[in-house]
């Protein structure tokens, strides 16, 4: 295994630094910018308290790309909705270190498996929806919004409505509506895990080239292990009922990332058969 | 050939055929009058102004109604749509008395307010409100809870998230409402003033029968069906075109 050492519970793979890019690769000193502190979470059913999350501690550095894998009903999606303060946490803090910018209108965004837009209104008044609601006037939330819409590569459907497009083409509708809003995290809840292979390929790089344009910290969650490799920093996989975090992988790879890089190839399969190993044992335990 | 067409071939045939039956002398003119002895009579009676007052009665009764169902009706529908323990208590109640029909008040109504205005504008009211109340009700309930995290997660909240997200996704079910309660308050309308209420068109569907002036019944049932279509291609289709072109539902 040339290059890949495994460190206790962390694989590093190392970059060869003749291969830098010209894209930023993230300096390794960077301050934190979102710290998770023995957080759990349970919730009651039918069936009784079900413990979504167990003791989840994680430091996000900023401009992080993170990414959380684990098996369904992992606690992964309840994760982003405590980050996003859509619920809150039974123990522990969240703790999001914000900087001063005049243009962040919100701290923490998410964008969902379903894209979650607004079929009354049109693509734009969908974008500008969260800039409306802060208060920012016609003119500048238009303006604003076209930007985004250019950055997704949707100007030209500006004027649709959600119907008229295809997935894909929702999900970075959904996309520009958050980052027009300048969140300080962006979370991401398995957003292209209802798109086919080609468009979520399509969807990946795009994202990875948004993200190294606007360097944003990213926390973004999906049960595809191919999908998190090429997309993340740092690989975080996330153990069945209750959610605790498993291992921790950090990628030095290049970027943007070539899906042929044998090293690539070689942490995915790492990470897939840690999955599997995880995946296999939670079965076992809810059978016997 | 066109649609319109069509259409205007269908209706052409259907009166002559009409007058070729009216003109055999196998009914009496009580029971079938002549297309032309309808047409004289609807010309006088627009002309003589006694159609054009009762219609303007009715309309003036069903809009005022109709206008007081939707003031009710929309808030009272989110209300018990947003708080649990309304619609378990006054959500129910409603859900109740929409099984009656609402021409099944007159006689309570009439007890209360006597043989006047008040009598006929409380069974159209009954007959609109509780479909309005009761559409706006399950819209605001269905409102995906994606929505509502979406627009929270934007920044939404109380009133915005409710004038911004909630009532703008209930919107489709609630112009189903508004279609529904405004057919009700018709039907209300007519029976009510079939049976006791002077004026209007119902009064002189009445007086048409009571004379034997079957031009005079089918004359004000036309005005009733021009009336109808009137008002739904004026507001409904256009409300109900605005929800396709957003919603995309005639696609499906």
């Amino acid at each position: 295994m040339n290059g890949l050492q495994i460190l206790k519970d962390t694989a590093v793979v190392d970059l060869e630094q003749n291969l830098r890019t010209k894209f930023l690769s993230i300096p390794e000193n960077t301050r934190p910018k979102l710290e998770i502190k023995d957080v759990s979470k349970t919730f009651n059913t039918r069936d009784g308290r079900i413990c979504a999350l167990n003791r989840i501690n994680l430091t996000i550095k900023e401009g992080e790309f993170t990414c959380v894998v684990g098996p369904s009903g992992c606690g992964k999606s309840t994760l982003l909705h405590l980050i996003a303060e859509l619920e809150a946490p039974d123990k522990g803090e969240i703790i999001l270190y914000s900087t001063e910018d005049e243009g962040r209108l919100v701290e923490r965004l998410i964008v969902f498996q379903e894209s979650a837009l607004f079929p009354w209104l049109t693509v734009l008044e969908n974008v500008a929806f969260g800039l409306r609601i802060k208060g920012m006037r016609y003119r500048e939330r238009v303006e604003r919004a076209m930007d985004y819409l250019h950055l997704v590569r949707l100007s030209k459907f500006a004027h649709c409505y959600i119907h008229e497009l295809s997935g894909g083409m929702k999900q970075r509708v959904a996309l520009a509506r958050a980052l027009a809003m300048n969140p300080e995290v962006l979370l991401m809840d398995e957003p292209f895990a209802a798109l086919d292979i080609q468009t979520r390929e399509n969807l990946s790089r795009e994202l990875e080239e948004i993200w190294s344009k606007t360097g944003k910290t990213i926390i973004f969650v999906t049960h595809n292990v191919e999908e998190a490799v090429t997309l993340g920093d740092r690989v975080i996989l996330f153990s069945g009922r209750p959610g605790t975090v498993q291992k921790e992988y950090r990628l030095n790879l290049s970027r943007p990332r070539q899906r042929e890089n044998p090293l690539l190839k070689e942490m995915i399969n790492l990470i897939s058969n840690d999955f599997k190993r995880l995946d296999g044992a939670s079965i076992n335990e809810a059978t016997g | 050939m066109g649609s319109t067409a069509k259409k205007g071939g269908f209706f052409l045939l259907l009166i002559l055929t009409w007058y070729a039956l009216a003109h055999s002398g196998w009914w009496p003119e009580y029971m079938l009058p002549a297309p032309e002895a309808v047409c004289r009579n609807l010309v006088n009676g627009i002309g003589s102004g006694r159609y054009l007052m009762a219609i303007a009665v009715s309309i003036r009764r069903i809009l005022l109604g109709y206008l007081i169902s939707l003031g009710v009706g929309i808030p009272l529908g989110m209300l018990t749509g947003r708080l649990k323990w309304l619609d378990e208590t006054v959500g129910s109640l409603l859900l109740g008395f929409q099984a009656l029909p609402s021409i099944a008040w007159l006689p309570l109504s009439l007890l209360w307010f006597g043989l006047s205005e008040k009598a006929i504008l409380f069974v159209v009211i009954m007959g609109a409100l509780l479909s309005i109340t009761l559409a706006t009700n399950s819209g605001v309930k269905n409102v995906p809870p994606l929505y509502i995290r979406a627009g929270k997660n934007l920044g939404a909240k109380g009133k915005t998230l409710f004038t911004q997200v909630i009532l703008p996704a209930a919107f489709p079910s609630i112009v189903i409402g508004m279609k529904q309660g405004w057919s009700f308050a018709w039907r209300s309308l007519m029976a009510g003033e079939l049976l006791f209420i002077n004026l209007g068109l119902g009064h002189l569907l009445m007086i048409g029968r009571e004379l034997n002036d079957m031009a005079q019944v089918i004359a004000v049932m036309f005005i009733l069906i021009v009336i109808g279509l009137l008002f739904d291609r004026l507001l409904f289709s256009r409300l109900e075109a605005v929800v396709r072109r957003r919603w995309g539902f005639d696609q499906v």
